[in-house]
């Protein structure tokens, strides 16, 4: 497989877990929404916060997939004629993958408001 | 798809393969080793390693160059494999320039054999006979008896309309020369369209590399011909590159049918290149008092090597860059040129018994 047809799978299946992240949003919102109506004492919409949190997930993923493909492909290509450079390679890689990270906890804290 | 997907694999790949490219410690191990064979064993271990094998299973140096040459073909396309369309097309054109020069040496061949009337079956065992980038049949080119039948050889290809243009009591008088220069111009002319189909940033880098190149080479043409040679004005015209800033811009203001076609022609060199115009003047000032063939000779000689470290600033100069673009990989092919064609002087040095001295100052070190 060529490097890009690699590129293009790996296109792909972002493409994929962005659908399923936001098919997910949209399965559970409306029941807690519902659950939102229930607790009259919240003074905010419940249903707008599990969006806030989703989006900052999701976003937070999909930026964090896209840096990944790119400062993968880039460390794989370095990797394979300088083998010795893998650690440093990983550590561009590992930047990338905080962005995930922020998004979570950002969607932690979102939900901590709740 | 964007740039730094297309690219974030392949110039990191190429980059990782710069910094471990020879350094001159082994070119000077080469050039210092005492004989031939045991310059060639420097090579151990290096991702030359596989001509070593080669010199010895046969100990041809023809062979090793031959090798060199197949190393040099699969390179290309294995990048080729690495890009998307668009740039990969353009290193087929590229790759088109080392066909070009393979049928160069096929005519040189048939030339020879059936024009001198030279024996030539010892020379055509060590002919690059394999496809390129056209399907073209080198054996029945090198074996036929007449130009017809030799460009036959070629049919299908974009070289076939460039050899109908000829015939052989044209080549019989005036030699290859004439050739040589319609079939470079064709790949030239094929670049320009490889360069124009090329998208945004890509564009404008493989633009200036190739323009600056051909400045470069149209200078030397000029500084060669016009000085040692005293080709006429109109077979000037014709041996340069018909691309570059240079020549377009003789070509806008008409000066090659100007009076003084070479004060104008300087003038546009001064204007574009004023450095290399100032250097150019300082080595022919010191050689001034030369008079001797051998002398503008050498003239000739510190003129080209200026001009080549001139172009290899201009290549390092792309690799500090733009890092998702098309210059890292044209600045690799440059840096892998550069590295096969020093191997190979050392190595010819060898094989004609040169001093260690003469190799050094051939190779400007």
């Amino acid at each position: 497989m060529t490097a890009y047809a690699f590129r293009r799978k790996v296109h792909l299946s972002l493409v994929l877990t962005v659908a399923v992240l936001v098919a997910t949003a949209f399965v559970f919102t409306p029941s807690l929404a519902a659950a939102a109506e229930e607790v009259e004492a919240v003074d905010y919409n419940l249903a707008w916060v599990c969006i806030a949190a989703a989006l900052a997930f999701g976003f937070g993923a999909l930026g964090a997939g896209m840096a990944i493909s790119h400062v993968g492909s880039a460390a794989m290509g370095a990797i394979s004629e300088k083998p010795e450079i893998a650690t440093n390679a990983l550590i561009f890689i590992a930047l990338a993958e905080g962005l995930v990270v922020f998004g979570f906890i950002t969607a932690l804290m979102i939900l901590g408001k709740i | 798809m964007s740039r730094v997907s297309d690219y974030a694999f392949v110039n990191a790949k190429l980059r990782a393969r710069i910094g471990i490219m020879h350094d001159s410690t082994l070119f000077d191990e080469m050039i210092k080793a005492p004989s031939l064979t045991e310059a060639v064993a420097k090579l151990e271990g290096s991702h030359h390693a596989n001509l070593l094998e080669v010199y010895r299973n046969t100990g041809d140096l023809q062979q090793l160059e031959l090798q060199m040459l197949d190393d040099e073909i699969s390179l290309y396309r294995e990048i080729e494999g690495y890009l998307p369309s668009l740039p990969s097309s353009f290193i087929s054109v590229l790759l088109e320039k080392i066909e070009v020069d393979n049928v160069k040496n096929v005519i040189r061949l048939w030339y020879s054999d059936v024009v001198r009337q030279h024996i030539i079956s010892y020379r055509s065992a060590y002919l690059y006979k394999k496809q390129i980038v056209h399907e073209i049949d080198y054996d029945k080119a090198v074996n036929a008896v007449s130009f017809p039948e030799f460009v036959h050889a070629f049919k299908g290809t974009p070289y076939e309309a460039v050899l109908d243009a000829f015939s052989m009591e044209r080549l019989a008088s005036e030699g290859l020369f004439p050739l040589e220069i319609a079939l470079d111009h064709l790949w030239f002319s094929h670049l320009e369209k490889g360069i124009e189909k090329l998208g945004g940033i890509d564009r404008k880098i493989a633009s200036q590399i190739y323009n600056t190149d051909v400045d470069l080479k149209n200078i030397l043409m000029l500084t060669r011909y016009s000085y040692s040679y005293h080709l006429a004005y109109e077979e000037l015209e014709r041996v340069m590159i018909p691309m570059g800033y240079i020549y377009k811009e003789a070509e806008k203001t008409g000066a090659l049918k100007s009076d003084d076609p070479m004060s104008v022609l300087s003038a546009i060199v001064r204007h574009h290149y004023p450095q290399i115009s100032e250097e150019i003047q300082r080595i022919r000032r010191t050689a001034d008092d030369l008079t001797t063939v051998e002398e503008n000779n050498r003239e000739i000689v510190l003129i080209e090597a200026y001009l080549g470290e001139r172009r290899k600033h201009e290549y390092k100069k792309i690799l500090v860059g733009d890092p998702f673009s098309i210059g890292v990989v044209l600045a690799y092919f440059f840096l892998c040129l550069q590295e096969d064609s020093t191997i190979r002087a050392i190595l010819s040095g060898k094989y004609y018994g040169r001093s260690e001295m003469k190799i050094r100052e051939g190779l400007g070190l």
